[in-house]
């Protein structure tokens, strides 16, 4: 399906939604197939074009390991990153590691990996197994203080260990891990939240990649919000 | 590059579309209630509380009347070359509507002012500060425009209260007409010209009254004339002086050639000159001629030529004859004469002449005392006529500034008149009357206050979302970032755990 001229129809919800059923229809008639809107549909959807354009497309070169990272630490890129791992777990039949801290999977209290529930060695990493192709890796430096060149080992042992790799690192405004992780990964994603994350922020943290000659594969908007009624956003 | 295409493809800032500027509004709805609300509120109230209702008047300004110009000349000429006003005309008789005198009239007899929202900020003010405020206020509420291409002067006010608006601006229009007769007019015209009147009035009894004492004192009633008469008579007995000079010296020529004459003339001339032979004596001398010659004969007869007998013969003879030719020659002359008329003429001329001699010199003496009399007279009166001409011009001066003044004030008062008549230039055109109706109808200011609380709640929601320095649509990440946004994600999605 073409959105629009002049528009990203993948930002549009009711494009979204109706993409992968509705190709190459007339919008009016896309529009009228269109009922109600589902915003944890539409936030998959996002998801699975994300990995598509991302881990799979061919014209974006070869991207195994992605570094994400937010602008504020309050940014929660948890979902996200959890969304993309098993978006791409589901897209492929390589095996993923989405890397960060989920307590639920690696308490705080028990952040030594070898007693992590269901915790398992692969090649030099331990994770955890979720899906059959999706593990779970604890995140880079969720206790200690690890120097760059441990940082970078262990994301070689990712790449090595893993055909694809998720990497949640902490917040890119206030750490120097995200820059170096990037610069070790095919790629940062930067995770803007429309309700925090200010224009001088995301430009500064983007700067920072830039200088550090790190591939900027493009950004993810969080936390946004529709006002507009869904009736008068489709008259309009 | 491919990735380059992806990551560092330029984007454009696209052109926004209705439904991006109504997810402005949506999203800024608080903003957007706020402010619409407060106009939308301000609005209402407008209409129940602040509704105007506007007066209107028209001032006609037209060249008027010509009123006589203050100057010395007795008939100064009228202006009547201006036919239409100027702008600049109009424009001061704006101004002058404008007058701050004029407003704090108005503001005295309508009351206006009051107490207001702000009154407790001004409890120490004095009355007349309250005055200036309020006149202030009326001057920015007052519209005082000219109307373009006529001499017309458009004046509106608006009040909450209708008739409040007609009154102010009949209070106005008195002011105005009397301000404007007080400054068309120069003041104190009147009470100048009669000041001048009875200053010229008194100069005129002064000389008027030295003219008289000039003219008791010197007896003359016309210097001037009785001089030019003077000099007439002197004139003619200068004439007659010379004239009789003239004569005298012809008389005296007259004498001399009448004495010439006389000298020459004989006292009697021979009247009648009869010259005849004396026929006795011719005869008798012929007579004896003959006798003479008989004797001779005879005596020739006896005697020889040479005889003396015959010589003294012919001695009588020639005697005889010479006698005879002298007796004929000389013939008795019977003379008569008598007197000489000529002679007795010219004796007679010569007596008139020596009379008339006497009486020319006699003539010529008077003559002579006259003239010098009358000479002397006209150098008096000339003096005379000098110094009454000058009295009569000081005194025809005087009379004709006082006759000036005293039209000067008549032309004075009955402006006057015509100005406490409210006969001016200037005059009411359209009386200002009680609106009936509000400027803005209630419908009218409802469907304006609805677009401009509209028009304000969208820029205040436009403007908050300008400034808001957070990201909120994709495409302001990629504005901002300069790259693709990949995903766009509501608000609390993907929350489901993992395990």
């Amino acid at each position: 399906m073409n959105p629009p001229p002049g528009r990203t129809g993948v930002f549009d919800p009711l494009f979204a939604q109706a993409s992968d059923q509705q190709c190459g229809q007339d919008i009016r008639t896309l529009r009228s197939v269109v009922k109600a809107w589902d915003p944890e549909i539409f936030a998959r959807e996002q998801v699975r074009r994300l990995v598509r354009q991302i881990f799979l497309s061919n014209s974006t070169g070869p991207v195994r390991q992605v570094v994400v990272s937010g602008t504020e630490p309050e940014t929660d890129l948890r979902p996200v990153c959890r969304t993309m791992a098993m978006e791409l777990a589901r897209e492929t039949a390589a095996t993923v590691a989405l890397v960060g801290s989920y307590p639920q999977i690696f308490p705080l209290e028990h952040q030594d990996q070898k007693e992590a529930v269901g915790a398992e060695t692969i090649g030099h990493t331990t994770g955890t197994q979720i899906q059959s192709n999706l593990w779970m890796v604890p995140s880079l430096s969720s206790r200690e203080v690890i120097s760059t060149a441990q940082l970078i080992s262990r994301l070689c042992n990712l790449r090595r260990d893993f055909e694809y790799s998720i990497v949640a690192a902490p917040s890119a405004g206030e750490s120097h891990e995200p820059v170096a992780m990037a610069q070790m990964a095919d790629g940062v994603i930067l995770v803007l939240s429309a309700q925090q994350t200010r224009r001088a922020t995301a430009r500064k943290v983007k700067q920072l990649f830039d200088s550090a000659h790190v591939r900027f594969l493009g950004s993810i908007l969080c936390d946004r919000t529709f006002p507009m009624p869904e009736s008068l956003y489709r008259r309009l | 590059m491919p990735e380059e295409q992806i990551i560092r493809e330029p984007v454009e800032a696209p052109t926004p579309t209705v439904r991006e500027l109504a997810m402005v509004l949506f999203r800024r709805r608080n903003a957007f209630l706020s402010v619409a609300g407060t106009v939308l509120a301000a609005t209402i109230f407008y209409v129940f509380a602040g509704a105007r209702y506007q007066s209107e008047m028209k001032v006609l300004v037209r060249p008027g009347r010509a009123d006589a110009p203050v100057s010395a000349a007795e008939n100064a000429p009228l202006d009547l070359t201006r036919l239409a006003m100027s702008e600049e005309e109009i424009n001061s008789e704006v101004e002058l509507i404008r007058d701050d005198d004029i407003l704090r009239k108005v503001v005295r007899k309508n009351a206006l002012g009051g107490r207001d929202w702000f009154h407790f900020l001004r409890l120490a003010e004095t009355r007349e500060e309250r005055l200036e405020r309020e006149a202030r206020n009326l001057a920015k509420k007052l519209k005082v425009e000219p109307m373009k291409k006529t001499n017309l002067i458009a004046v509106s006010y608006a009040s909450c209260d209708p008739r409040q608006a007609r009154n102010v601006l009949e209070t106005l229009a008195n002011a105005y007409i009397e301000k404007h007769a007080a400054v068309q007019r120069p003041s104190g015209e009147v009470r100048f010209l009669e000041q001048q009147t009875q200053e010229s009035q008194r100069q005129l009894q002064q000389t008027q009254q030295k003219l008289l004492q000039f003219t008791a004192a010197h007896g003359v009633v016309a210097a001037a004339q009785q001089r030019d008469l003077a000099l007439q008579k002197l004139s003619d007995l200068d004439a007659s002086y010379r004239q009789t000079r003239v004569e005298i010296a012809e008389n005296q020529q007259r004498v001399w050639e009448l004495n010439a004459q006389l000298s020459t003339l004989p006292e009697r001339t021979t009247t009648q000159l009869r010259t005849a032979d004396n026929p006795e004596l011719l005869k008798a001398l012929k007579s004896e001629l003959l006798d003479l010659q008989l004797k001779r004969t005879e005596l020739l007869t006896k005697f020889e030529s040479s005889h003396r007998l015959v010589r003294e013969a012919d001695q009588q003879i020639a005697q005889a004859q010479a006698a005879i030719a002298a007796e004929s020659h000389s013939p008795v002359r019977d003379e008569t004469t008598d007197k000489n008329a000529h002679y007795e003429w010219a004796e007679s001329e010569l007596q008139q002449a020596q009379v008339q001699r006497k009486g020319l010199q006699a003539r010529a003496a008077a003559l002579a005392v006259q003239i010098a009399a009358y000479r002397s007279l006209t150098q008096q009166l000339g003096e005379d006529a000098i110094t009454q001409d000058d009295l009569e011009s000081r005194a025809k001066a005087a009379q004709d500034n006082y006759l000036l003044y005293v039209k000067k004030q008549d032309e004075a008062r009955m402006a006057d008149a015509l100005d406490q008549r409210g006969i001016a230039n200037v005059a009411i055109a359209e009386e200002p009357i009680a609106p009936a109706l509000p400027v803005w109808s209630t419908w009218t200011v409802l469907v304006v206050g609805l677009a401009a609380s509209s028009a304000a709640g969208s820029g205040a929601a436009f403007l908050a979302d300008y400034l808001d320095p957070v990201l909120r649509t994709p495409e302001d990440a990629m504005i901002c970032l300069n790259s693709p946004v990949l995903a766009s994600l509501p608000r609390n999605t993907l929350r489901r755990r993992l395990v």
